[in-house]
């Protein structure tokens, strides 16, 4: 039996428009709302600076959502108990406490952290363009974002191509893309929730990723406005060269120890008649678990299936597949979801 | 050609295309595979035309070029350029994109012919619509990557050397493999035995296992769409199985080696190899390798795939041989 109750999923932080909320803070109000006195990263000399300033205005952020989130969670048992859920765990029966008022012997809560590969991306990008290479101000590239990158695509495909991105082969990216993980685990984990529990650090965002990207400004790392942002913990889609070696290698530079409420990567078997079976599976798994991974969500499923389940819903109401953190019926997916998955399968192809 | 058993020094460079990692048609398990840069025969149907020249090459992707020039700042030969409109008739790779500047068109124009490859414009590229073919590798970098795997799988299958015609460079697999082989890593060579036996006896002690590719069975069909004969590889071959583990692998193209005759040629030739001949792989011809014509800037040689009711005849066929057959 089960003697956990771990609150999760009401709130998705949009890391990557966290960031363009911090480059251009006069559009947004939730600062001030939150009287979260924003210190200025675009003002940073160094990247130092800049990157503390972004941590520091993201932790501030997560510790008043925290505070929030408790003020809920402390009316929770009045508005909602869950004397069932409770029967079925032994310490609610020793305390003779319901879970909503802490029962369970493990009462966390998690915030869950959406797009850190682009988030990466994007910081690594001004890094090494504002900051190093120095081949942009600040002010040009917050003009870049600002205009969607509008007449200027030989920036933004330099930006997207020739700036080294999370998940390649790059030891100065990895080392960087270590530190991130840490630092946001770090900060969204720790404060004290009402029902004697702590929260702990979460990567997962279900089909959210997908939801948030129309309203995610375009990124330092070449990516338009309203394109898809990164899923769990998996460097971007457009990243060249990412395989499964190269994503088991990026799973190396993350200490998953760091995140207790799950940090989810999604890998998409291309299925052929002459595919190499099943040891292919059994080898990834053990090299994921080797690596020091987390959660891994698989689809195995064919491109052509999927389009012609697409044209067909009628006749595929059985083909299952992996959204994230679940699985569904392809044809009772959105359109644009159902393109999502199918561009997945091809892209592994 | 004899090689010592000093392995050379850590300095020399190996002349590569690409390692790719988590590869599952190259010998048994999952495995790192090095293609090595030029080869020796020419086969028509031919998927990886990249590795075939020994000399460096620049692929072009009209699709990805946006015309933005920066291609032809950086050339030292001045080779790109981008024009307003069509121009001289010796130029391959012209595209027409919207410029940057509002209501221009632009046409990447690039002498092919005149191209160094140095890789200057494949570096400074944004779109990535350059990209250069062979890369002139350290082998302690090349041993650092292959090492890889077995860091990271735990069932690690090894590693396999292909091309192009990786004993080309000899010297170069020899220190790679006995590096390997130090290590505990299982080695593959991926050889067309179109070479001096010398050469495939060097690289004997440090390999568990050599994947022969064979083209054709008959000498005129071979010379035909290979450009040489068979008698060497074939002789090379029958020596190498009684010497070391072998499979040996048939890209089957309709039409070319899929016929009776040439069944019965390559049957005569496997047929008494000794146990040491593990597995005949079959591969069905593929087009895979268009994209890298066509950056190439040559026309794909189209073939065609045997169809399945011939698949399933040359398995019988190739079963006459009592060795393990299998499609891959």
């Amino acid at each position: 039996m089960s003697n956990e109750c771990n609150s999760r999923a009401f709130l998705y932080l949009n890391l990557p428009q966290m960031v363009s909320g911090m480059l251009f803070s006069e559009e947004f109000d939730f600062w001030s709302r939150e009287h979260i006195v924003l210190k200025r990263p675009d003002e940073a000399d160094t990247f130092e600076g800049f990157y503390e300033a972004v941590i520091y205005n993201l932790s501030q952020f997560l510790f008043a959502c925290a505070g929030h989130y408790n003020r809920f969670e402390q009316i929770w048992a009045e508005i909602n108990p869950m004397p069932l859920f409770s029967a079925t765990m032994q310490t609610c029966i020793d305390k003779k406490m319901d879970v909503t008022r802490g029962g369970a012997r493990y009462n966390s809560s998690s915030f869950s952290l959406i797009g850190i590969g682009t988030f990466i991306d994007s910081l690594y990008a001004i890094r090494k363009v504002v900051y190093e290479e120095r081949k942009l101000t600040m002010e040009q590239m917050k003009e870049l974002l600002r205009t969607d990158f509008a007449g200027q695509e030989a920036w933004r495909l330099y930006l997207q191509n020739k700036v080294p991105k999370y998940g390649q082969d790059d030891e100065e990216m990895a080392s960087f893309a270590g530190r991130v993980f840490r630092d946001l685990a770090v900060h969204s984990s720790g404060m004290p929730n009402a029902r004697g529990g702590y929260f702990e650090a979460s990567l997962f965002a279900f089909f959210f990723y997908d939801v948030l990207k129309e309203h995610t400004w375009a990124t330092a790392d070449g990516r338009h406005a309203g394109q898809r942002i990164s899923r769990g913990c998996n460097p971007v889609e457009s990243t060249k060269e990412i395989d499964a070696a190269t994503l088991m290698q990026s799973l190396r530079s993350i200490d998953f120890k760091d995140y207790p409420g799950c940090a989810v990567s999604y890998l998409e078997m291309p299925i052929s008649k002459n595919a190499a079976g099943t040891d292919v599976f059994v080898r990834i798994l053990e090299a994921f678990v080797h690596c020091g991974g987390n959660a891994l969500d698989f689809n195995v499923v064919d491109k052509e299936t999927l389009l012609q389940a697409k044209k067909d819903p009628d006749n595929h109401r059985n083909l299952i597949v992996r959204v994230c953190g679940y699985s569904a019926p392809f044809i009772s997916l959105s359109e644009e979801l159902q393109d999502e998955v199918i561009e997945r399968t091809m892209r592994n192809g | 050609m004899r090689l010592s058993s000093e392995p050379c020094a850590t300095a020399e460079t190996a002349f590569i295309t690409n390692i790719q990692h988590f590869s599952l048609h190259d010998g048994p398990g999952v495995r790192t595979t090095v293609f090595f840069k030029g080869c020796n025969l020419h086969c028509a149907w031919c998927h990886n035309p990249e590795t075939i020249s020994s000399k460096g090459q620049v692929g072009f992707d009209v699709r990805r070029c946006i015309g933005c020039g920066t291609c032809g700042e950086v050339c030292p030969c001045r080779l790109h350029k981008m024009k307003t409109r069509l121009h001289e008739t010796d130029v391959i790779g012209c595209v027409k994109k919207e410029s940057p500047n509002e209501g221009e068109d632009v046409r990447h124009e690039w002498l092919r012919k005149e191209c160094l490859a140095c890789g200057r414009c494949v570096e400074a590229c944004p779109a990535n619509a350059l990209e250069l073919y062979g890369k002139h590798v350290s082998l302690s970098e090349i041993e650092k990557e292959c090492m890889r795997g077995k860091k990271n799988f735990p069932g690690f299958g090894g590693v396999t050397f292909s091309g192009g015609e990786c004993l080309l460079q000899a010297r170069q697999v020899f220190y790679l493999a006995s590096k390997m082989k130090a290590e505990g890593i299982s080695v593959c060579v991926d050889t067309a035995l179109h070479l001096p036996w010398d050469t495939v006896e060097g690289v004997l002690s440090v390999t568990d296992l050599f994947l022969v590719d064979m083209k054709a069975g008959l000498s005129d069909t071979h010379k035909k769409y290979v450009g040489v004969s068979n008698e060497r590889i074939c002789e090379n071959l029958k020596r190498l199985t009684q010497l070391a583990d072998c499979w040996v692998r048939i890209p089957v193209v309709h039409g070319v080696n899929d016929t009776e005759e040439e069944v019965e040629a390559m049957l005569n030739t496997l047929g008494g190899m000794g146990e040491r001949l593990k597995k005949i792989q079959l591969l069905t011809y593929h087009t895979l390798g268009e994209p890298k014509y066509r950056a190439l800037g040559t026309d794909m040689p189209r073939f065609e795939a045997p169809d399945e009711k011939r698949q399933e005849w040359m398995l019988e066929e190739f079963r006459r041989t009592g060795v393990c057959v299998e499609w891959n």
